[in-house]
């Protein structure tokens, strides 16, 4: 669909997937790139007051980084589920960045702008929701692995049934305590 | 924990979950049997999940994604542009940032205003951008700001204009109000530019204080023609219009749509209807009224009650506040600040002709006859006396004083008496100007020692320092809470006592029965501050407080860090210079925060300072009422955030 995209991307996730760290070197500016593309998006929409399609985001996010056809994968919900995990570590260590550039650091995000005045909805913050998710890995893996595949993969439940290889309602279940205790666990932490 | 003490929460949690909410206490009462701490756990969870079920519905890309967008960093100094060289930030507005820069071509100062690249990206906002360039640089006056050009180098648009050693009516306003001479003499100025805008089929459709600066000299300069369209050919008053600006301009003169700040919209603009250059003249006078009593004539509390107001309600005469304001002042201002376009100076060069006239009329009758009113004039507010600083300062002191001893016969020789003993009143008249003339030294002296304490103490105040009344400061929280990311249930007063959530939003509404000046702060960890109040784009930028007059600060929103919010309300009779220092510099990258180390000292000693004082907190009916003696009211909220 994007095809001016690094054409090598498909190549360097199946490297990187093999333990490949030097892919992981090559792929992570080509998500900052998609990462800052999508924030443009996101101030242009929120400036107007669109709530912007997530999904359609999230899609368009990967389609535009991997050739599907250039590769045989294993299957679909393989190629999800190393897509998720990826997302996983390359935002996480942005938002590692972000934070470690801001000094200081506000502990009140103060409403500022017309982008604020839209913006109500609660942002978890990243590094600590990956701590919480490891914590979560150790108690349960399964949770742990359909938190990665729905919030850092953007899958919905039932690509996560598909990839867990379980029944969409265990998802269900699994993804709503899984919330409820990271949501506990953000907000006992610090 | 355990694996498998969660594997036997999410069983409990799983199960009460699926039966009808009433009976959940019930069913957890049987499974848990006496143990409490399961129970406990199992509680805690279903209060997660009924209060932020779904907070991860947004994937995390675009949480980062946000992340980046929040956090745009402003160019550093040094930074390259095309040919332009990047000196320092000036500020950052709607429209982008303006950075002070050298043209490394021709060697002169510039500003650049350049355009985040979201905007620059969004085609609709690029072509609004490239239209006020293209407007406001087919103009070529003294009084509107030259554009220089308009550029892009990459992904990075901006607009290259004459740079203005100044400050903005806005800026000038912190202090006072502006004496009337020179009130008139700045719109006189903007009048000129409009005029010739208008000549040339402009309308600026956005004068505000924050539009119009005025240079160390003097000049008067409009700035942002930003909203600017070529008049319709439809518009009153105004010549035909060429047919391919017409057709250039189609995209923005669509009525309906209303642009532009609302306190200082005509009443045509606030209606959304079709706009003539009449409009400039009713926001100008909007302005010149502002700049004669330092209070807007149409601010209401919310956005919908200025406008009603702009639409309904006549402005409070100007010799309620102002001081012999001449009648044709009031004429003048009237008559651009009609509701009815019809009704008001047809075009600016009727507004500027009578401006002039008054001019000159002022300053025939300012000749040496009126010279006692300097004297008079100009302390009420705390701002300095412009007869102190002019050379011929004492002379009209004396004159004054002189004046003054002869409306007061009796208490002068009176006075006269006891200060030079019975002698002096023998002395006859040399005797009695040489005491007028000691007289005026001792005041001239007293004056000078009152407004250097006043400098000391650190605030002006408008009473006497030494008599310490009481204030009083009532303040209340309105919260709204959240869930999933939508407001959940109606927002309510605080009790003060409740645990906020990340997400969750609040506002303070603040009320004084005395007129005063009031500023909020946030405390960072390591002791720095925030300033939250006042920001730029509320009331006018103005700390200003009315007696009784309700104010509402912006929603405040708590994100994912957890702990003490520490907030402190400042209120106090004059305006705060150590927080008047650092109100400029809020804007949308600095969110507030003081980073100066010498401003963040200054405020950290007048919080040392003014914390001592003693305050009375009577809590009733959720409001806190805060009293004190003295010029000062500094009070602490502490919220506590989970």
């Amino acid at each position: 669909m994007a095809p001016s995209i690094a054409p090598n991307i498909t190549q360097l996730l199946v490297a990187w997937n093999q333990g490949d760290q030097d892919a992981l070197a090559r792929l992570t500016p080509l998500v900052h790139k998609e990462l800052h593309r999508l924030a443009h998006r996101y101030m242009a929409g929120e400036r107007r007051g669109h709530v912007l399609q997530t999904t359609a985001l999230i899609n368009e996010a990967f389609v535009r980084l991997i050739d599907w056809r250039q590769v045989e994968w294993q299957s679909r919900a393989h190629f999800f589920g190393v897509a998720a995990t990826l997302m996983r570590h390359i935002l996480v260590q942005f938002a590692r960045e972000q934070q470690a550039a801001k000094r200081g650091g506000g502990a009140i995000q103060v409403s500022l702008s017309e982008v604020a005045h839209h913006n109500t909805r609660y942002s978890p913050n990243l590094v600590a929701l990956d701590e919480a998710l490891a914590e979560l890995e150790r108690l349960d893996q399964r949770q742990a692995r359909i938190v990665e595949l729905r919030f850092f993969g953007g899958l919905s439940l039932e690509e996560a049934a598909e990839v867990v290889k379980v029944s969409v309602s265990t998802v269900r279940r699994d993804w709503r305590m899984a919330q409820a205790w990271l949501r506990q666990q953000l907000s006992a932490t610090r | 924990m355990t694996p498998e003490h969660y594997e036997r929460i999410g069983r409990l949690f799983d199960a009460a979950l699926e039966r009808p909410t009433e009976e959940r206490s019930a069913y957890l009462d049987h499974a848990c049997g006496d143990d409490a701490d399961l129970r406990s756990d199992v509680e805690k969870l279903l209060a997660r999940h009924s209060t932020s079920g779904d907070f991860l519905s947004r994937p995390a890309i675009e949480v980062a994604a946000e992340l980046l967008a929040k956090d745009h960093i402003p160019f550093a100094p040094g930074k390259k542009i095309s040919h332009y060289q990047i000196l320092s930030l000036l500020g950052a507005g709607g429209m982008g940032e303006v950075y002070l820069a050298e043209d490394t071509r021709l060697k002169r100062k510039v500003a650049l205003k350049v355009l985040p690249e979201a905007i620059a990206r969004d085609p609709d906002r690029l072509l609004r951008f490239e239209k006020e360039a293209l407007a406001a640089s087919a103009l070529n006056h003294p009084n509107i700001l030259t554009i220089y050009e308009f550029g892009a180098e990459g992904e990075t648009h901006f607009l290259a204009t004459e740079f203005i050693d100044g400050e903005t009516v806005r800026s000038r306003l912190v202090s006072g109000p502006f004496p009337v001479k020179e009130a008139i003499a700045i719109s006189a100025q903007a009048a000129q530019a409009l005029s010739a805008a208008h000549q040339a089929g402009i309308m600026h459709r956005d004068i505000k204080p924050e539009n119009v600066m005025i240079r160390n000299d003097g000049i008067v300069k409009v700035l942002d023609f930003g909203l600017a369209k070529l008049v319709e050919s439809s518009g009153a008053g105004l010549g035909p219009v060429e047919a391919e600006g017409e057709t250039r301009m189609q995209g923005l003169t669509q009525a309906g749509t209303i642009v532009g700040t609302v306190a200082y919209m005509s009443p045509e603009q606030a209606r959304g209807k079709t706009l003539d250059s009449r409009t400039d003249i009713f926001s100008l006078g909007v302005v010149l009224y502002e700049m004669l009593t330092h209070r807007h004539p149409f601010i209401g509390e919310t956005m919908s009650h200025t406008m009603v107001a702009i639409l309904e309600k006549e402005p409070a005469p100007l010799a309620q506040t102002v001081r012999e304001v001449p009648v044709e002042l009031e004429r003048i201002v009237d008559k651009a600040l009609a509701k009815k376009a019809d009704d008001r100076y047809q075009n600016a060069a009727a507004l500027l002709a009578d401006l002039k006239q008054l001019e000159r009329r002022l300053e025939f009758d300012a000749e040496p006859a009126r010279a006692p009113r300097v004297f008079t004039r100009g302390d009420a507010y705390g701002s300095s006396n412009p007869a102190l600083h002019a050379g011929e300062a004492p002379t009209q002191i004396v004159k004054a004083l002189e004046t003054k001893a002869e409306r007061e016969p009796a208490r002068t020789s009176e006075r006269a008496t006891t200060l030079g003993s019975t002698r002096s009143a023998r002395l006859g008249l040399l005797g009695r100007i040489l005491v007028l003339i000691i007289l005026g030294v001792l005041i001239i002296l007293g004056i000078g020692a009152w407004q250097w304490l006043r400098s000391k103490s650190g605030i002006s105040t408008l009473g006497s320092p030494a008599v310490l009344t009481e204030r009083n400061l009532t303040y209340s929280l309105t919260v709204q809470r959240y869930r999933d990311g939508r407001p959940y249930q109606q927002e309510f007063q605080s009790s003060g006592s409740e645990i906020f959530e990340g997400g969750w939003k609040f506002k303070l509404n603040l009320v004084s029965q005395q007129e005063g000046f009031l500023y909020l702060l946030n405390q960072e960890p390591g002791d720095r501050y925030r300033l939250l109040f006042p920001v730029p784009w509320r009331d006018n930028g103005s700390a200003h407080l009315g007696a009784n007059e309700r104010r509402e600060t912006d929603w405040y929103f708590f994100d994912d860090q957890t702990g003490k919010e520490r907030f402190r309300v400042v209120w106090a009779a004059g305006p705060v210079p150590q927080l008047e220092a650092v109100r400029g510099l809020v804007n949308k990258t600095t969110k507030g925060l003081i980073s100066d180390p010498a401003h963040i000292q200054a405020v950290r000693e007048f919080l040392q300072e003014n914390e001592a004082s003693q305050i009375v907190i009577d809590k009733e009916t959720n409001k806190t009422n805060v009293t004190a003696r003295g010029p000062v009211l500094v009070t602490l909220i502490e919220l506590e955030h989970q």
